[in-house]
C-alpha cells in the first residue's frame, strides 16, 4: 500500500487533499434479482495507486466494477468518490468526479468515427485542469490517428482498446476503471496495452484495472485485490500474491 | 396527363414527403433511443395545427405562428417527457401504448374544449397567396414552395446537428450503448428530454405549416400518425437518413396514386411497405446489427 494514504500526517507535495482515498467503497453488496453477486467488499484506491482486481470468472469483478461506478445500483454499503458520497448517483455524475470506464468488450460507439469518440466526452479534469488533449492521446497512440475519420466498426480489436482507453483519458480522469482491457488481443498489442498503462500511471491518475494476466499485473499494481464468490479473499501486494503458490492455485487456478 | 399536372403532383408528392418527415424523424428518434413508441406524436401535429389556426385568428397572420410552433413544441415536449414519458422507458410496449393513446384522447378533448369540433380554414398568408409561374403553361402555388423550402432547410439543418455536432453524437451515442455514454459522464436522461423536445418541436411545426393546406379538424394527426409509422419503418428504425427517403417515397407514392390510379390511392402506400419489408425486413437505412 503507498504511504501517502496509510499515514495522514506525513504531508506529501500534493498537500491535505491527497491524503483522502480517491475512491472508498464499505461493506457494498450488490444483487441481480435474487442472486447475492457481491458480499461486502470494502475498498479503497489512493490518488495515484495502481490497483488490480483478479479472480476466477464469474467471482463478481465486473460486477464490483459496475457498483462502484454507479451502473449497477447497490443494496447495502456506501461508495465515496474524492470525499463525497456517491452512493446511489447516477453513473454520469459519479463519472464527473473524476472516474471514467474502459469495458470489457470496450463499448466503443460504432456509429461514431474515431475523432466522434475521442471528442464526445472530452472535458478538463476535476482540477480545471486539461492534461490529455486530442493531440496528445494521438501521440501515445499514433494508429488512432491514422484512424481518425474511420467509424468505430472499422477498427481492429487492438485499435479499439486503444480507443476505448484514449476516450477515458480525454475526460483527464482521477481514476480509470479498466475491465479485461487485453483479453483477446494479440501478444504485440498487449504489450502496447501494458505500456500505456504505465504512462497513465507515471502521470499520476489512479487505475484500477481487471486483468488475468499474473505477471503484467504483478510488474504493474501498486497492490492487487483477488475476489472468491464475492468477497476479498485477499489483499496484499503482488509480491505476497506470486509468492503463495497455494492462494494462486486456488483462486486463480494458475 | 399533361406534364404540367404531372410535374404539380411531384412537386406535391415532394412536399408531402417533406412534411411527413418532420413528423416521422422525431418518431424515429424516439422510437429508435428511447424505445417508445408514441402514439401521441401524430397528435403533436394537431396541437400545432390549432396553435397556427388560434394564432393566425387572433393576430391574422401565421408568420407568429410558425416559430412559436417551434418554441412552444420545445417546452411542451420536455416537460412530457420529464413528467410522464420518462416513467415509461423501462416499462412494456403495452404500457407505453396506453399511455400515449391516453395522451391522444387528452390532446383531442383539450382541443374541443378549446376551440370546438368544427373544420376551420387558416387562410395562407397574403405574402404568399399566389402562383409562380414557372412555364408558359404552368404555375405552382408559393405557399407550397414556401413550406417546400422550410422542410429542405430543416431537414439539412437535422442532418448537420445529429451528424456534425457534439450533441448529434450524443444521440447517436445514445441509441447505441447509453450504458457507455453515461458512463462516460454525459447524462443520458437529459440527452433523452432534448431528443423528445426536438421530435415535439418538429411535429408541431409540420402541424402549422400543412394547417393553411389542409385546415384544422378533429383527429387530423391520427391519419398523420399511421403514414409516419409506415415511413419510419420503410427507412429503418432510428435513423434519420430513412426517415428522409421514405418521407419522400411515400410521399410521391401516395401523391401520384391518388393522381394517377385513384382507386388504388388507398393501398399504394401500404403495398409500398409491404414489398420493401420482404425485400429488407428491418427496412432501407437500417444499420447493420
Amino acid at each position: 500500500m503507498s504511504a501517502g494514504i496509510a499515514s495522514s500526517g506525513t504531508a506529501s507535495a500534493a498537500g491535505t487533499r491527497a491524503t483522502a482515498p480517491l475512491l472508498e467503497a464499505r461493506a457494498v453488496h450488490t444483487y441481480y434479482g435474487a442472486s447475492h453477486i457481491v458480499r461486502g467488499v470494502d475498498l479503497a484506491i489512493g490518488p495515484g495507486e495502481t490497483v488490480g482486481l483478479m479472480g476466477r470468472n464469474g467471482m463478481g469483478k465486473t460486477t464490483l466494477i459496475r457498483s462502484l461506478i454507479g451502473l449497477t445500483p447497490i443494496k447495502r454499503g456506501s461508495v465515496a468518490v474524492g470525499g463525497t458520497d456517491v452512493t446511489g448517483f447516477a453513473a454520469s455524475r459519479i463519472a464527473r468526479l473524476g472516474v471514467s470506464y474502459v469495458p470489457e468488450g470496450r463499448g466503443i460507439f460504432a456509429s461514431l468515427s474515431v475523432r466522434e469518440n475521442l471528442t464526445l466526452a472530452a472535458r478538463p479534469g476535476v482540477d480545471g485542469e486539461r492534461a490529455w488533449t486530442l493531440e496528445r492521446v494521438l501521440t501515445v497512440f499514433p494508429r488512432l490517428a491514422e484512424r481518425i475519420g474511420n467509424g468505430g466498426d472499422q477498427l481492429s480489436g487492438g485499435e479499439q482498446q486503444m480507443l476505448s482507453i484514449g476516450r477515458a483519458l480525454m475526460t483527464n480522469p482521477r481514476l480509470i476503471v479498466l475491465d479485461e482491457a487485453t483479453e483477446g488481443l494479440a501478444p504485440l498489442v498487449r504489450a502496447e496495452i501494458w505500456r500505456t498503462l504505465a504512462l497513465i500511471r507515471a502521470g499520476g491518475t489512479a487505475t484500477l484495472i481487471v486483468d488475468k494476466t499474473v505477471s503484467a499485473m504483478a510488474e504493474a499494481c501498486d497492490r492487487i485485490l483477488v475476489l472468491v464468490k464475492g468477497t476479498v479473499a485477499f489483499e496484499g501486494p503482488p509480491a505476497t500474491l506470486v509468492a503463495d503458490a497455494e492462494a494462486m492455485q486456488r483462486h486463480l487456478g494458475v | 396527363m399533361d406534364a404540367a399536372t404531372l410535374l404539380t403532383q411531384v412537386l406535391n408528392g415532394l412536399q408531402y414527403g417533406l412534411l411527413l418527415f418532420l413528423v416521422a424523424s422525431g418518431l424515429t428518434l424516439v422510437f429508435g433511443i428511447m424505445g417508445v413508441i408514441n402514439l401521441a406524436h401524430g397528435s403533436l401535429t394537431m396541437v400545432g395545427a390549432y396553435l397556427a389556426y388560434a394564432i393566425g385568428a387572433a393576430t391574422g397572420s401565421l408568420w407568429l405562428a410558425l416559430p412559436l410552433a417551434v418554441a412552444a413544441g420545445a417546452v411542451f415536449g420536455a416537460v412530457l417527457e420529464r413528467v410522464l414519458i420518462r416513467r415509461f422507458y423501462d416499462r412494456a410496449h403495452l404500457d407505453q401504448v396506453l399511455l400515449t393513446f391516453a395522451l391522444i384522447l387528452l390532446f383531442e378533448e383539450g382541443r374541443s374544449l378549446l376551440v370546438g369540433n368544427d373544420f376551420h380554414s387558416v387562410p395562407i398568408p397574403p405574402v404568399l397567396d399566389w402562383s409562380v409561374p414557372i412555364s408558359s403553361i404552368f404555375s405552382y402555388s408559393a405557399y407550397r414552395l414556401f413550406v417546400l423550402a422550410v422542410c429542405v432547410v430543416i431537414a439539412a439543418l437535422l442532418f448537420l446537428v445529429i451528424h456534425r455536432t457534439r450533441f448529434g453524437g450524443m444521440i447517436r451515442a445514445s441509441a447505441e450503448k447509453p450504458e457507455m455514454v453515461e458512463a462516460l459522464g454525459i447524462p443520458v436522461s437529459r440527452v433523452q428530454m432534448a431528443v423528445f423536445a426536438l421530435g415535439t418541436a418538429l411535429a408541431m411545426l409540420a402541424g402549422a405549416l400543412s394547417a393553411p393546406l389542409t385546415s384544422v379538424y378533429p383527429n387530423m394527426g391520427d391519419g398523420v400518425l399511421i403514414v409516419s409509422f409506415v415511413v419510419v419503418v420503410i427507412g429503418g428504425i432510428g435513423s434519420i437518413a430513412g426517415a428522409f427517403w421514405g418521407a419522400l417515397l411515400i410521399g410521391l407514392v401516395d401523391t401520384l396514386g391518388k393522381a394517377l390510379v385513384p382507386d388504388l390511392a388507398g393501398i399504394a402506400v401500404y403495398v409500398l411497405m409491404a414489398a420493401v419489408l420482404l425485400w429488407r425486413p428491418t427496412g432501407l437505412f437500417a444499420r447493420a446489427a
